[in-house]
């Protein structure tokens, strides 16, 4: 009962950071003793890991033969961070730190606690060859990723922080080598004038990124494959990653790197090659077939072979809505369906798509309300938009068929190639980071997707 | 809440936009099931008017489904008038759908039609331009409305049999004449070439159609008609159609060759540029078909002879036949007028050399084997 | 050279065919087209030369900088309004020629407002746009339709039904005096190299321009000549060749594709053109428009930090071209472009000799 009377009185600082934290009910200030000597711990006890705590700073503690001696030991932790100023204890402390009082000296150390660096799966760019696993949700796990996978000394990375809320590590990595200096500045410039309240995701930070209001096309990539990752980077490329999301931007980009799987390197030059070509005739397919349906049904038939015509023409017998009404209705159903899938548990989502798609489209058929022919279209174009490796460009596809049908729907033949065009030149005009979004490269394949074929 | 009222303002400045688009557009807009497709027009003289003509016009209806309809489902919309156009302006007044002209691949023409005026009607066909310059033209006896409205019983649905004829995507056979309206149009219309079409004949019973037969078409002159034979040549000459059987004799040997490729070279000898003969090479390389007697292989020589003598006789025949009748479906004056260079009186000066031209032949048939047996 | 450089040139050369040229070539065809066209051939390729090498003492500076840099006001603004009609003039044409056309053969129910509307609205936004993305847009544009011209051009050239015997009858008329108008037309088809007078802002390095780029000039030019004014005679004979409108396209619809998707060749050659139309017209119109801008900078006309003067013009040129569709009838139009090419060796040479006084200004 003696020793609790000498109970030594914490250094005046951890109880004004105490007192600054409570009233959460997490914060702990423990004074170690033994005989004589005393140290005190400060930290979030839901942040730090138990522990680790217990077997880093707690045990040696008690094992050492002076406070000396434990200092130094503190002191020479790898996981040591440097004490800046008073006013960023508090920041720290909430990331998992342990505030250490030995001596009159303080040291922080970081002893977080990481729930989310399990490696996932890949899900929304899977390959049936190469690497199978994702990144994961922390952003030390990934860049401990990224670092075993590009084994270079001039693999660089640098880590800001986020001014909002959450107070997130954004890693900014590159190829010294390879990338473009210019880029990387306006990069570096674009984080630093970031002013969100709350950035949470890889995604969000894209839109943040993109410089302008209005975007319909993508001009950062989100991936989630580590091998993308290491691909751009070789092509000199500037990766951005941010604590918390299991994804990783690419910047700059341009279209073509869209339409590239990671699993084109994974095979033999000819197979590539036809599913390359297969993956561009589904996006033109996607595009265009819905306004063509328009186009050549309501302003030039004679464009069909006759067998043709005639069959269209019977199919449409008692279809009662003009035919871009027809095209809609059913494109609008098909998004529906699409999006229901998507967003269902996945044990639901099979249903809907076959009470969507099959009893839907036969009934719709069977009412006359729509024809046989658009049935075909309608799930050609569904199909082929999923042929689009990254996500993101598939939506932006999506998107654009709609402005061309309505350009169709007002200008009838003209109106359709001119809307491709402009849809192309639109494109061409963009700009990813500087660099122009869609042109043609002559080079080899290799730098084709590269920033360097300039 | 910035960002949100830009876009709201956004929004509202593509849907003023598109409204104001849709109030301006749209005019041509007219759906497939409103259109009607005319896959077939025949011209026949006027039977009230004279200087009038018929109109008959094929439309293809649509049918709901291909697999279980029967046969071929057309309307015919018949009317006469003064001319093509007006004619056809009031058929769009006999159905309630438009009447779509890019689907013609017919044109029927009376065979009595040929000889005068051609130019008159054959001009509503070029200078609409929505007719196919790709249509094929016929000539039809007895009449372009009877021909049209035969429908063989081997007809299926959505497909004509009357366009399968022409060309070489159905039936190939080289005494079918296939001749494009802008074809016939540009020979008609040439000097030193006359146009050739097809005639087109019905079965008695009218439900077969019989195309063997060819019209050489001159302006202001009664058409001249090929019969199948001279067909066959006309074509051999012209298109280097192969697939030519083609009857020799000699003594007591009678050989029927088929033909499997034609080449031919003409040219006109030329003395102070005047013209004085036509010369013809003839090369076919074919088998025997079809003999009387045990050929050997060994004799191919000899029988290269035989037939390339009854090749000669028949090709000048064919030649000299049309040669006095004045015509030159050939386009022998083409030939003339390419060769000597451009002044006034190089057409008249062919016109008037032309019907007394003597012309050579030689003809060389090589002759591949005897077919499957010796 | 570099190969935009190149587009500029193809681009125009393929587009003569929905710019009236053939019209003109083949209404001519027996009043001395053919010996214009070898004139054309041989004076159009020393101007392209000619004019390769002046730009080549300026790389990276585009003409109105440098005449306004070296000469004085009031030469340099009059040359100036006179290129920018031309080039309002050349893309005009090209787009009322197609829109005549389209209308013709393609959607005759279709009223020409609307065609044209469609037109101006995709334009306005194109000729807006940077210069630099104006040459990549060529580039993509070039690589998707010409192969399909390509591909139609053998089909016109393998067909059996192209009647040699014609062609050689309208090569018969060679003896003749050439026609001015003819060689105007002609000339037409090495237009396209004058576009650098924007366009050499973005050429930094300097073009080789040797024997070799001299012959691919030259013969893609006979070649292109040749197959705009022979092969319609080819497939329609020579004496009522004047008479057709449109001749290619009225040649185009003489060839059928038995297997293929769809028939009729009128159908891809008409769209194809109007891809290769369309570049045509946007680099005309940029050009004019950089140039229009070049002369009247209205720095007062701001609105939230942005040049209004642009959006103006282009608004202008909408409204001109909506008008004259609407107003010109097939004859006027066949008339105007008839003086407008006519004018084309003028503009060639007012082009050369500003920019060789230019030259000695800047030397001196």
């Amino acid at each position: 009962m003696t020793n609790l009377k000498e109970k030594p009185n914490p250094p005046k600082l951890m109880s004004e950071l105490k007192e600054q934290l409570s009233p959460s009910f997490d914060v702990l200030l423990i004074p170690l003793q033994l005989e004589e000597e005393a140290a005190f711990l400060l930290y979030l006890k839901t942040a730090v890991d138990g522990d680790k705590l217990q077997n880093m700073i707690i045990k040696p503690f008690f094992e050492m033969k002076s406070m000396q001696h434990y200092a130094s030991y503190v002191q020479s932790s790898p996981d040591i961070l440097e004490i800046k100023s008073e006013e960023k204890i508090p920041l720290e402390l909430t990331k998992g730190s342990v505030l250490i009082a030995v001596q009159h000296q303080f040291f922080l150390i970081d002893v977080k606690k990481v729930n989310t660096s399990t490696v996932q799966q890949t899900l929304m760019e899977p390959t049936v060859y190469g690497p199978q696993q994702a990144l994961s949700e922390d952003i030390l796990t990934n860049l401990n990723i990224i670092r075993h996978r590009y084994k270079e000394p001039t693999l660089k990375i640098e880590i800001l922080e986020l001014k909002d809320k959450t107070h997130n590590d954004i890693a900014i990595i590159y190829d010294d080598q390879t990338v473009k200096p210019a880029i990387l500045k306006t990069i570096r410039k674009r984080l630093e004038g970031l002013d969100s309240p709350l950035i949470q995701s890889a995604g969000e930070l894209q839109l943040y990124l993109n410089g302008k209001k209005f975007t319909l096309f993508p001009t950062l990539m989100l991936t989630e494959r580590p091998d993308r990752i290491c691909y751009n980077l070789d092509a000199g490329k500037v990766i951005i990653m941010i604590d918390g999301s299991p994804h990783a931007l690419i910047a700059p980009v341009v279209f073509f790197d869209f339409m590239v799987s990671m699993e084109d390197n994974y095979h033999l030059f000819w197979i590539t090659s036809f599913t390359l070509v297969l993956r561009y005739f589904g996006l033109i397919t996607c595009l265009i077939l819905p306004a063509l349906y328009v186009a050549i049904t309501s302003y030039n038939p004679d464009i069909f072979r006759t067998e043709l015509a005639l069959t269209v023409a019977g199919s449409r017998i008692g279809v009662p809505y003009p035919s871009f009404i027809e095209v809609l209705f059913m494109l609008i159903f098909m998004e529906l369906l699409t999006e229901a899938s998507i967003r269902l548990p996945k044990a639901i989502s099979a249903t809907a798509t076959t009470v969507g798609g099959l009893i839907l489209g036969s009934a719709a058929t069977e009412a006359a309300l729509t024809s046989n022919i658009m049935i075909i279209i309608v799930s050609a174009v569904a199909i082929s938009s999923f042929v689009i490796p990254i996500n993101e460009m598939s939506f932006s596809i999506r998107f654009c068929r709609y402005i061309l049908l309505a350009f169709t729907t007002f200008f009838g033949t003209v109106g359709f190639i001119l809307g491709f065009l402009g849809i192309l030149m639109f494109l061409i005009n963009k700009e990813s980071f500087g660099e122009p979004y869609l042109k043609m490269y002559w080079k080899s394949r290799r730098s084709e997707k590269g920033v360097k074929s300039e | 809440m910035k960002r949100r009222f830009k876009s709201f303002k956004v929004i509202v400045v593509v849907a003023i936009y598109f409204s104001c688009v849709s109030i301006l557009a749209g005019c041509g807009f007219k759906d497939i099931d409103k259109r009607v497709f005319v896959t077939g027009i025949g011209v026949d003289p006027s039977e009230k008017e004279k200087g009038g003509y018929k109109i008959t016009l094929k439309l293809s209806l649509p049918v709901a489904s291909i697999k279980s309809s029967t046969g071929p489902n057309y309307e015919y919309l018949v009317y006469e008038g003064e001319t093509l156009a007006e004619a056809i302006r009031i058929l769009e007044t006999h159905t309630d759908k438009v009447l779509e002209f890019g689907h013609t691949k017919m044109i029927v023409i009376n065979e009595g039609l040929l000889q005068e005026n051609i130019k008159d009607f054959m001009d509503y066909f070029v200078r609409r331009s929505d007719i196919q310059l790709i249509a094929w033209v016929a000539a039809a006896k007895p009449s372009a409305e009877s021909i049209l409205r035969v429908e063989p019983a081997a007809e299926s649905a959505v497909s004509s049999t009357l366009i399968n004829f022409f060309g070489t995507s159905g039936t190939d056979s080289p005494f079918i004449t296939s001749t494009f309206l802008y074809e016939f149009r540009r020979n008609m219309l040439s000097d030193g070439i006359d146009a050739v079409v097809p005639l087109v004949e019905a079965s008695e019973d009218r439900k077969e159609l019989i195309v063997n037969k060819s019209l050489v078409v001159k302006e202001e002159t009664k058409p001249l008609e090929l019969d199948a034979e001279e067909s066959k040549y006309y074509n051999t000459i012209v298109n280097g159609m192969s697939g030519f059987s083609y009857k020799a004799e000699s003594d007591d040997l009678k050989l029927i060759l088929n033909m499997e490729r034609t080449k031919i070279h003409y040219k006109i000898i030329m003395v102070d540029e005047k013209p004085t003969s036509i010369n013809m090479n003839v090369k076919m390389v074919g088998v025997i078909g079809q003999s009387n007697k045990n050929l050997s292989l060994k004799d191919l020589k000899e029988y290269d002879q035989i037939a390339s003598k009854a090749v000669k006789k028949k090709i000048i025949d064919f030649l000299t036949t049309v040669q006095k009748e004045n015509f030159d479906p050939i386009g022998f004056g083409l030939r003339y007028r390419s060769m000597v260079l451009y002044n006034k009186n190089t057409i008249s000066e062919w016109r008037k050399a032309y019907p007394d031209l003597p012309i050579d032949v030689s003809v060389d048939v090589e002759l591949k084997g005897t077919g499957a047996i010796e | 050279m570099s190969r935009f450089l190149y587009y500029l040139i193809f681009l125009t050369m393929i587009s003569n065919i929905v710019a009236s040229v053939p019209k003109i070539l083949l209404f001519e065809s027996k009043t001395g087209a053919i010996p214009s066209m070898f004139a054309a051939v041989i004076i159009g390729t020393i101007f392209v030369f000619i004019l390769v090498k002046l730009f080549n003492a300026f790389p990276g500076k585009s003409f109105p900088d440098m005449l306004k840099q070296y000469t004085p006001k009031w030469f340099a603004y009059p040359v100036l309004f006179y290129l920018f009609l031309c080039w309002f003039g050349a893309g005009l044409i090209t787009l009322i020629t197609y829109v005549f056309l389209f209308i013709t053969f393609f959607a005759p129910e279709t009223s020409i407002v609307i065609t044209t509307l469609a037109f101006v609205l995709v334009i306005s936004f194109g000729i807006l746009m940077k210069s630099r993305s104006m040459l990549y847009m060529a580039e993509i544009v070039l690589v998707l339709f010409v192969p399909l011209i390509f591909f139609l051009l053998i089909k016109f050239y393998v067909n059996p039904k192209l009647d040699w015997d014609f062609i050689k009858i309208a090569m018969m008329h060679i003896n003749h005096v050439p026609s001015y108008w003819a060689f105007g037309a002609a000339l037409y088809i090495f237009m396209g190299i004058a576009d650098l007078v924007i366009f050499n802002e973005l050429f930094t390095k300097k073009h080789k321009m040797g024997w070799k780029q001299v012959l691919v000039i030259g013969l893609s030019g006979a070649a292109i000549l040749f197959t705009t004014f022979f092969v319609p005679i080819g497939y329609n004979g020579v004496e009522q060749i004047a008479e057709l409108t449109f001749p290619w396209i009225s040649t185009s619809d003489s060839i059928r594709m038995k297997y293929g998707l769809i028939e009729r060749v009128i159908f891809i050659f008409i769209l194809a053109f109007l891809g290769i139309a369309f570049v045509s017209l946007l680099l005309h119109w940029h050009v004019a428009l950089k140039l229009l801008e070049s002369i009247f900078q209205f720095k007062r006309l701001k609105w939230k930090d942005k040049m209004l003067a642009p959006y103006i013009f282009v608004v202008i040129f909408g409204i001109i071209s909506l008008v004259l569709t609407r107003k010109l009838t097939q004859y006027q139009l066949f008339s105007l472009s008839n003086y407008f090419f006519g004018s084309i060796p003028i503009f060639f040479v007012v082009l050369i000799s500003s920019l060789v006084l230019v030259k000695r200004r800047a030397k001196l």
